[in-house]
């Protein structure tokens, strides 16, 4: 509290808004990666799911010849 | 019968006639002010939620002040000074809303509840769709709260004072209430007055200042509603507990709001049906209706008749309407930044106060193209005022506490 009436309110106040300014942005950013994360989980299974179906084809083909 | 002083049988009009007459004006105007609140409140000029009781209470408590001794005057509705533990023991046996006030107003627990009813009601979803236009928007909305706290301090309010006041920038009542009972006790009554004051005028007000601003042209941009990604109950409540946990590491003296606030989002996407009944109903609108009615019960004239009163009323609505000038420069930025396809009335919501601003903003869009529709986008940009008005509030609890 000292150390800010040292400051001065203009200047006190453009470090609050600069801070809230970071921490609004990293939110943005972390939603941005968390949906990144979740499509790229995503990817992985359904290519997994590819590989298997293609995997299961090769095998039944090599069964009937 | 000759022996009876009336005076003495009818006591609020007797505590009128033989008190200070400054303090008589002032509850003859708070009565009045009372009366004029319950029937805009009933006409649905101003929000009748907060308005019906709030006036009840004002004009009551004005009206039935009494002798509490030969020499003091009060009432039996409430006593908001009292703090040595006999006294308060004594008050919360005698005044009737005493229990209310002293469990639930003056440690903020009023403020959570309301954020848990808020969270309930709100979906995050919005603002998970487009974070960065949300947040930049919500961000360019706080410039009242910004530009309200030097012009505060240079009217003569102590930084805690000013940091209150300042926070109705963010259109947050319960924030406001919150950050007003840490930062400064005695003001808070009219700093929480007029704060939803204001906030019930915004439905009135803000309408005016988007056909100032955006042109009729501007005001019909259509948004594109094809690519808004689909997004799970999980991923929801994923974002809620992280940016919760993230948010009360950062600021713990808010960690009480924000906690509620994501409680309620997650108990709306878990789909545990009860809870959501009785938070969306019984714990928001119990919540409204105690927090209007202490608010009313709080007006008494001798608590009320603050000198500092009128400037807070000044710089009230000076920080509202900058953060509606705020966001709709937020929304003009993203508008040339897009080329033109941002609508920049939804700029208009970033100011929270959800869902008012966000229909508020609908509702203009719709009168200048009848089928253009903003909604979601408006309804992110208000969660993202309600996450960038509790950082802020953070900071303030925290640095001047």
């Amino acid at each position: 509290m000292k150390t800010v009436a040292l400051i001065g309110p203009v200047q006190f106040v453009a470090m609050t808004y600069f801070i809230c300014i970071v921490v609004s942005l990293s939110v943005a950013w972390f939603i941005r990666i968390l949906f990144s994360g979740i499509k790229w989980q995503k990817h992985i299974v359904h290519a997994h799911a590819i590989a298997e179906k293609m995997a299961r084809n090769k095998y039944m083909a090599g069964k009937k010849d | 019968m000759s022996g009876v002083d009336f005076l003495n049988l009818f006591q609020g009009i007797a505590t009128m006639v033989s008190g200070d007459p400054l303090i008589t004006a002032g509850r003859i105007m708070l009565i009045i002010a009372g009366i004029t609140l319950v029937f805009l409140g009933a006409k649905g000029t101003l929000e009748p939620l907060i308005m019906i009781p709030m006036g009840m209470g004002m004009a009551s408590v004005n009206a039935a002040v009494l002798y509490l001794s030969a020499t003091t005057t009060g009432t039996i509705f409430i006593d908001p000074m009292v703090s040595d533990p006999a006294k308060l023991f004594d008050a919360l046996q005698i005044n009737f809303l005493q229990p209310i006030y002293t469990f639930t107003f003056s440690n903020g627990l009023i403020a959570c509840l309301l954020f848990l009813g808020i969270g309930v009601i709100t979906d995050v979803g919005y603002i998970m769709m487009a974070p960065f236009k949300g947040m930049l928007i919500a961000i360019f909305a706080e410039l009242g709260t910004i530009l309200t706290f030097p012009l505060a301090v240079w009217m003569g309010l102590t930084y805690k004072e000013a940091a209150s006041i300042s926070v109705v920038g963010g259109a947050d009542g319960p924030m406001v209430l919150f950050t007003s009972l840490i930062l400064a006790k005695d003001l808070f009554v009219p700093i929480t007055i007029v704060a939803y004051l204001y906030l019930s005028l915004t439905y009135g007000g803000y309408p005016y200042l988007i056909r100032l601003m955006v042109p009729k042209r501007l005001r019909g941009i259509k948004m594109d509603l094809k690519n808004i990604p689909k997004i799970s109950r999980m991923e929801k409540i994923t974002f809620s507990v992280i940016t919760s946990m993230i948010l009360c590491l950062l600021f713990p003296v808010a960690a009480p709001l924000f906690m509620s606030f994501f409680l309620g989002v997650i108990i709306k996407e878990s789909g545990v049906k009860r809870f959501v009944e009785f938070l969306e109903g019984p714990v928001l609108y119990g919540a409204t209706f105690f927090l209007g009615l202490l608010l009313g019960v709080l007006c008494e004239a001798s608590t009320i008749l603050n000198p500092k009163v009128m400037t807070l009323l000044i710089l009230g609505i000076f920080a509202l309407l900058l953060s509606g000038i705020g966001g709709i420069l937020g929304g003009y930025v993203l508008y040339f930044a897009t080329k033109g396809k941002f609508n920049p009335v939804i700029g208009i919501a970033g100011v929270s106060c959800i869902p008012t601003t966000a229909k508020v903003a609908q509702k203009e869009v719709q009168k200048a193209n009848r089928n253009a529709i903003i909604l979601p986008y408006a309804l992110g940009a208000s969660v993202s005022g309600i996450i960038t008005t509790a950082i802020i509030a953070g900071i303030f609890v925290t640095i001047l506490r």
